[in-house]
């Protein structure tokens, strides 16, 4: 069972500790505004600095040093709960510096009420001072978790967001069939400053994706070299050398066809293709080349 | 030792000038062109445009520029000696290219007009390549050998024809449909397009600055045929375009070029394959059969093969454009490897005149 798995179980549990608290209380947010620009919208979180310190500081910690860039929504349950991923499991790696900062937090519990919109830190579910990056944000009221999870934030602006997020299609464990990644996280200083940022509203989900242009480029190129190794055994240097020409010709198309969509803002980039191209088609000129001997 | 800049009379003369006679060697090798882009440029000024000439310039396709696709694929496959020669061409690129087709249905909107734009790029590269070619055939007939300096400046020209056009067509955001594809424009910058120009007409001006130098020197003038395949693409791809209905005609114009030297060369490697005596019955024969073959060979690769495309639920605009794409980039390789005039086996033959293709060589028995 992964680790998130584990959290996301522990998330899940039903479980009510009765802990005593001023329910009603609204507690004080600090000043920043956590934003995650997502591929479906963008949301904004509060934080409670007063009630989480250490969630607070460990998050906002970790959001400037863009060590949520490229994590994703782990678990989207619809009506419940959805779950950003731990930082540790982002598409690109931690730096050194960005694994450092990760630190398992010690609980916070208090009697702030877990209800639609708050943002609490996930753990593991025997070791209630496992918190360190993955946290959940709550689609409806989740009294089962007060008191268990440290509450340290709330949705401010997104929960329509939220919830086309906690309806794309899931597997039977909740995890959505299509990556819906966080691209950015950051720091806005104000609920001013917030309140003059542009938030993307909601997106249609991305179409089940895989990088199918990475995938037939490097299959191809693959193959090709592959050729030309089985060739080098059996084959003359003239065919040798022709496999290898179709390897330049193969890659340059797939170069191609990375760049002409954006060819028209990079007028220079589009004069170097275009004269690239010529160049491949005179370097054709030597395919196969015959033998004057 | 200095380097010649035009090697006068380096080699012998062929014994024979032409492949069939002057006037119509002038006629297929790019003569024709200019008479018909000035008898359009005629009409076009006292009538306007006359989109009937575009439909004839579709029926010459049927009648030359599909078959000399499948001229090309006849000299590739007919033998398997010269599949054995070429197996990457005869055999490699075809699977490589099926997968372009493939990806190119696959992904309509990405992969294929890409794939189209490349084969649009590349043809007129072929034509001018074939132009070079002819020159420097016609060169050698007459018995002269360009150096390094006049070769490099008349293929600077003839190819600055065509990338002056192509250049000058892909600056902007201009979408030129082709079929149903949508080919992007590559949005070039005008000074690609202004370089290009300076280019061609100095490259130009240098081959011309060589011929009027050798030509004082030897007090001769250089035959009309080596500049004839020049001016031809010239006209077709610069001044070409002031005649509206005219560049349809190009692509025959380019298959007529192509069809002459490949029936001579047909009959000539089919001669000396099968030690058939010259007569003109078998310059009869030999023509007809090539003929039916290769009128045959461009339906299936024009006509036929695009409806197979269309097998995939693909609309005919969808599937023509992609797969005359492949069968014209299969072209330009394959004729690549079978025309490389340093080759002996290509060289020699193309120096073959009709008479001696049909006429009875005499035997002069000697006195012992």
């Amino acid at each position: 069972m992964s680790r998130a798995h584990a959290l996301v179980l522990t998330a899940a549990a039903i479980a009510w500790a009765g802990v005593s608290a001023r329910a009603d209380d609204v507690p004080v947010r600090s000043s920043e505004r956590v934003v995650l620009h997502t591929t479906m919208g963008d949301l904004a979180l509060a934080l409670y600095p007063k009630i989480a310190p250490h969630h607070v500081e460990q998050v906002l910690k970790l959001v400037r040093m863009g060590a949520y860039d490229s994590t994703s929504v782990y678990v989207a349950h619809a009506g419940y709960l959805i779950q950003i991923s731990d930082v540790t499991n982002r598409l690109m790696p931690l730096t050194p510096q960005q694994s450092a900062a990760v630190h398992k937090l010690p609980a916070e519990f208090s009697a702030i009420k877990h209800r639609r919109g708050t943002v609490s830190m996930a753990r593991w579910e025997n070791d209630i001072n496992s918190g360190e990056s993955s946290f959940v944000i709550l689609l409806n009221d989740s009294p089962q978790l007060d008191g268990r999870y440290t509450a340290f934030g709330q949705v401010e602006q997104g929960v329509d967001v939220l919830e086309a997020i906690s309806l794309v299609p899931v597997d039977r464990d909740y995890h959505p069939k299509t990556r819906i990644e966080i691209t950015r996280a950051e720091v806005v200083d104000s609920a001013e400053a917030l309140a003059a940022t542009s938030l993307a509203g909601p997106i249609q989900p991305p179409a089940q994706e895989l990088p199918m242009k990475a995938i037939w480029s490097s299959g191809l190129l693959m193959a090709s070299g592959l050729v030309t190794f089985l060739l080098s055994r059996v084959a003359p240097a003239r065919v040798i050398g022709s496999t290898g020409l179709l390897t330049v010709l193969i890659g340059f198309f797939l170069f191609w066809l990375s760049i002409v969509p954006q060819m028209h803002q990079m007028p220079w980039l589009s004069g170097g293709a275009f004269l690239g191209l010529l160049g491949v088609f005179k370097l054709m000129a030597f395919f196969e080349y015959p033998s004057t001997k | 030792m200095k380097r010649p800049w035009l090697a006068p009379a380096a080699s012998k003369p062929a014994p024979y000038r032409f492949f069939i006679n002057g006037p119509v060697d002038f006629l297929c090798l790019g003569g024709l062109s200019l008479i018909v882009f000035g008898a359009l440029g005629l009409i076009e000024r006292r009538y306007g445009v006359q989109n009937a000439w575009i439909g004839h310039a579709a029926t010459l396709s049927w009648l030359c520029n599909w078959p000399h696709f499948a001229a090309t694929n006849y000299r590739l496959y007919h033998s398997r000696t010269n599949i054995a020669q070429y197996p990457l061409t005869a055999l490699l690129l075809p699977l490589l290219l099926l997968g372009a087709t493939l990806a190119s249905f696959a992904s309509p909107l990405l992969v294929a007009p890409l794939f189209v734009k490349v084969f649009l790029i590349w043809s007129p590269y072929h034509y001018s390549g074939q132009s070079v070619g002819i020159s420097l055939i016609y060169a050698k007939r007459a018995g002269f050998v360009f150096g390094r300096i006049e070769r490099a400046a008349l293929a600077g020209f003839i190819f600055g024809t065509f990338i002056l056009q192509t250049a000058l067509g892909e600056v902007g955001t201009q979408i030129r449909p082709f079929y149903g594809i949508n080919p992007p424009s590559l949005g070039l910058p005008q000074l690609i397009a202004d370089v290009m120009r300076a280019l061609m007409w100095g490259s130009g001006g240098i081959f011309l600055a060589c011929v009027a130098r050798w030509s004082l020197k030897n007090r001769r003038w250089m035959p009309v045929m080596i500049f004839l395949p020049a001016t031809a693409q010239f006209v077709w791809f610069v001044l070409g375009w002031r005649v509206q209905t005219f560049y349809n005609f190009v692509p025959f114009f380019h298959g007529l070029q192509y069809l002459l030297i490949a029936w001579a060369m047909q009959l000539k490697e089919t001669m000396d394959e099968h030690h058939i005596a010259p007569s003109s019955r078998y310059v009869v024969a030999e023509t007809l059969r090539w003929t039916v073959g290769i009128f045959i060979g461009g339906g299936i690769l024009f006509w036929v093969l695009p409806r197979v495309g269309t097998w995939w639920g693909f609309d005919l605009q969808i599937a023509e454009p992609i797969i005359i794409s492949a069968v014209q980039i299969h072209h330009f390789f394959v004729d690549g490897v079978i025309w490389k005039l340093r080759n002996p086996k290509v060289g020699s033959p193309l120096l073959i005149n009709l008479d001696q293709l049909r006429l009875a060589r005499t035997v002069r028995l000697q006195p012992v």
